[in-house]
């Protein structure tokens, strides 16, 4: 079936097994399911042109965050950070003493063999998580993503009336829940912020929400 | 890798709040987090929970018991003792829990001595011990930390010479003496140079011929300020100290001055250098000052309680001698009695008036007139002095407050045999009473004769418990609590009414059915404790939530003073810190428990 690959051999490995493992069951209830939230911070938002500049993640299972989970890492840039530091506040030097994307890469596409992957606005991780295995590993799995703020949007729909601006940031969401406010734009409090307002969306759907829900209403 | 807004957050939870740093960022990686609505219910697991946000209510089968917030514990039975506990927890508003597992729990406890102190004293509600260790301070010295334990007496059948041969040997200027082992007197240089040497007596005099006979003494547990009290007062400059009723010492006016008291002495001493209005009338300042000062020492609010109830005695000690110079001397013998806090020694700033009169003789006539003019004059110079006139006219200047014996006793009595809603009310405020001037034979009698009625007593005590338990602490009232207005336009929970007080009735109700004389809450519960009334655990308890209330109550005051406000017992919850809540809400479910154990004890059917 990958005959029609020009290079298969310049696949990496770790896409096939991923593309050959057997797929998280999209009809699991989302309580009992197993997640991997991630924020990326990058030099800006366009994946072909900018870069990843660090990375964090918390992983849920059975609807607890298991802060034994937590990573965050730096991430090598080939360019400079530019602009993007005035709001992440990272700076070229610290940059380079992160981590190889592909080492990254590589624990994260192992990771989402068995976790579905959750991030507010989520397109952009998966723009860029997607780009960086092009880059990579030759090609990206076709990544899914449950977005904690369309999950949102769709529950404020439901409701009727005006959507206000900015209301579906990530602190305007967490207030929403009485949620502890994030302060800084970092990589791990955003993924852990993020984890716990998936774990109360996940409460206000009640213990039938499937997963399949959720991908429908992250869309 | 640690996140940062849990690390954040455990560094300012006691007891996580004493560990390190890096201690803090390894041990929240130990840590689930899990997020709860409202009406769920969580299964007792053995793992220590961690209140983050919302809201939770612990319920046994039948009621709720309290409620749980930001900072709160939950689970720490289990992990403790094995034994699962007794109630369950429902939130009540949505909020994130993290837990702690076991294995983590019992490490911390472990390698950290507070952490599993902390626990341990949640668990056993032993609140007082967390408190920061008070400072020793000048103010509150003892006189047990001045006197020397040397006693140089004689028996009274010896001579005025072997009585200076002894003086001369010891190198004392002062000789107790004793008679079958009991001090009837105390005679000193100054005394051998003026009542012998002076008039021209002979050698062979006997010593019980020219001793001061019934000196005044100190017990050794009292202030050092109360000594110089004393001394001041009756202007002498010798006291015998006593232990249990037999002399152990003498405490000289050089015992005193060594010790360079501070302020409370001087201001005492200065209430009593004052014969004139004028002087007592411009204290109110000066004894702010003090409270100011004792209040930056941190001084244990006990002892801040102590002080201000002597200063106020001595205040009313003057204003009598002021009245008595100006009416000239009583018709009769008469005592002068407080009541309430000023009685139990636990008053604060904001304490008004409660006073009255036990005359020897009937009020009537020219007795009548003397001491209403009297009452007057004391009443309204307190009042200038600064301790407001009582709103409910439980004053000496109401007609009804000064009574003979008789009456008085007459007027226990009703109250005893009929315990209607103002007798009750009454009995919480006149069963607690203590002389602070005049006869001490005429007020003996009538606290015989009281204590006499109230012991085994039981309707009296039935009543007396029922209206003590009836007022509950208020235990849920961390997030929607119960604010009560004083009037001034402040909100806030009442720490006296709904807590100080509370423990106040109930220790008073045991003290009265054991006939226990002390009027101090303090000390009635060590008299109960003794008598086996009372458990030690039930006197700790007690003891630490009454501390914990008082404490609280004393920092509101001294902050009130501190800004010029009018003294309030509102406390503001807002202004707690999560240890102070803690420590609250210990206080408060100790009352609550020794409220039902006393109903159970006085309350059965009769």
């Amino acid at each position: 079936m990958w005959n029609w690959l020009k290079k298969p051999e310049a696949v990496h490995q770790l896409v096939l097994e991923y593309e050959n493992s057997t797929p998280i069951d999209k009809l699991e209830l989302a309580s009992k399911a197993d997640f991997l939230v991630l924020d990326f911070e990058t030099t800006g938002m366009d994946a072909k042109k900018h870069h990843i500049v660090s990375a964090g993640w918390v992983k849920i299972s059975k609807s607890k965050i298991y802060l034994n989970t937590a990573h965050y890492h730096l991430v090598k840039s080939p360019a400079s950070v530019g602009q993007s530091a005035v709001i992440h506040g990272l700076h070229n030097s610290e940059v380079q003493q992160g981590i190889e994307l592909e080492l990254l890469l590589k624990q994260l596409v192992q990771e989402l063999k068995t976790s579905v992957l959750v991030s507010h606005h989520s397109a952009l991780e998966l723009s860029f998580l997607k780009q960086s295995c092009q880059n990579c590993f030759g090609r990206s799995p076709a990544f899914k993503a449950v977005d904690t703020l369309k999950l949102e949007l769709y529950k404020m729909q439901l409701k009727g009336g005006p959507v206000a601006q900015n209301s579906l940031q990530l602190p305007a969401c967490l207030a929403r829940y009485q949620l502890p406010e994030v302060t800084e734009h970092h990589a791990l409090s955003d993924a852990f912020a993020c984890a716990q307002l998936l774990l109360a969306q996940l409460k206000s759907r009640g213990a039938q929400c499937t997963l399949a829900e959720l991908f429908q209403q992250s869309r | 890798m640690q996140v940062q807004e849990v690390v954040s957050f455990l560094q300012q939870t006691p007891p996580f709040d004493d560990l390190a740093a890096h201690v803090l960022q390894h041990l929240s990686q130990d840590l689930t987090v899990l997020y709860l609505a409202s009406g769920e219910e969580l299964q007792p697991e053995p793992q220590l929970l961690l209140v983050r946000s919302g809201l939770f209510a612990l319920h046994t089968e039948q009621h709720r018991i309290t409620h749980l917030q930001s900072g709160d514990f939950y689970g720490y039975q289990l992990l403790l003792t094995g034994l699962a506990d007794p109630d369950t927890i429902r939130c009540e508003e949505d909020g994130l829990v993290y837990f702690l597992p076991a294995e983590s729990f019992d490490k911390l406890r472990h390698q950290y001595k507070n952490f599993d102190l902390f626990f341990q004293r949640l668990f056993s509600r032993r609140l007082h011990l967390y408190q920061s260790s008070q400072q020793q301070s000048t103010s509150t010295l003892k006189v047990a930390d001045l006197v020397t334990r040397r006693k140089v007496s004689i028996d009274c059948s010896n001579t005025v010479q072997q009585a200076a041969t002894l003086m001369t040997e010891q190198r004392v200027s002062c000789v107790l003496i004793e008679k079958d082992e009991k001090l009837v007197g105390i005679l000193t240089d100054r005394d051998l140079r003026s009542r012998v040497l002076a008039k021209n007596l002979p050698a062979s005099t006997t010593v019980s011929e020219v001793m001061t006979k019934t000196p005044q003494s100190i017990e050794i547990d009292r202030f050092a300020f109360e000594a110089i009290q004393q001394m001041s007062q009756h202007n002498v400059h010798h006291l015998p100290v006593e232990e249990q009723g037999k002399a152990v010492g003498v405490l000289t006016t050089t015992d005193l001055i060594r010790s360079q008291q501070e302020h409370p002495v001087y201001l005492i001493s200065h209430i009593h250098r004052q014969h004139k209005a004028e002087g007592l009338n411009a204290i109110t300042p000066h004894i702010n000052q003090l409270a100011m000062q004792l209040a930056d020492q941190q001084i244990p609010s006990y002892e801040v309680s102590s002080v201000l109830t002597s200063i106020m005695d001595a205040l009313a000690q003057s204003w009598l001698h002021i009245a008595e110079k100006e009416l000239g001397p009583a018709p009769c013998v008469y005592s002068w009695l407080v009541f309430g806090s000023q009685a139990r020694r636990d008053m604060l700033p904001s304490a008004d008036q409660d006073n009255a009169l036990l005359l020897e003789k009937e009020p009537t006539g020219a007795v009548a007139d003397y001491f209403s003019a009297l009452a007057d004059i004391v009443c309204n110079g307190l009042a200038s002095s600064g301790q407001a006139l009582c709103e409910g006219h439980i004053m000496a200047s109401t007609p009804e407050l000064r009574l003979s014996l008789k009456g008085w006793s007459g007027r226990f009595a009703k109250w005893l045999n009929t315990p209607d809603p103002q007798a009750l009310l009454n009995s919480s405020i006149f069963f607690d009473m203590r002389l602070i001037h005049g006869s001490k034979g005429l007020f003996n009698v009538l606290q015989e004769d009281v204590l006499a009625r109230c012991k085994n007593n039981e309707l009296f005590l039935f009543h007396l418990a029922k209206n003590a338990t009836e007022r509950q602490p208020p235990l849920g009232f961390f997030k929607h609590f119960l604010l009560e207005q004083d009037g001034r336009q402040r909100k806030g929970l009442d720490l006296k009414k709904r807590g100080i007080s509370l423990i106040s009735d109930l220790v008073r109700v045991y003290a009265l059915s054991a006939g226990i004389h002390a009027v101090n809450t303090r000390e009635r519960l060590a008299m109960l404790q003794q008598q086996g009334v009372l458990t030690q655990r039930q006197q700790q308890n007690l003891q630490g939530a009454f501390d914990v209330l008082a404490h609280l109550r004393w920092q509101l005051q001294a902050q009130d003073i501190q800004r010029g406000r009018h003294l309030s017992n509102l406390l503001d919850p807002a202004q707690l810190n999560l240890l102070q809540r803690h420590q609250l809400k210990d206080a408060f479910a100790v009352i609550s428990d020794e409220q039902q154990i006393l109903r159970q004890r006085f309350c059965r059917e009769l």
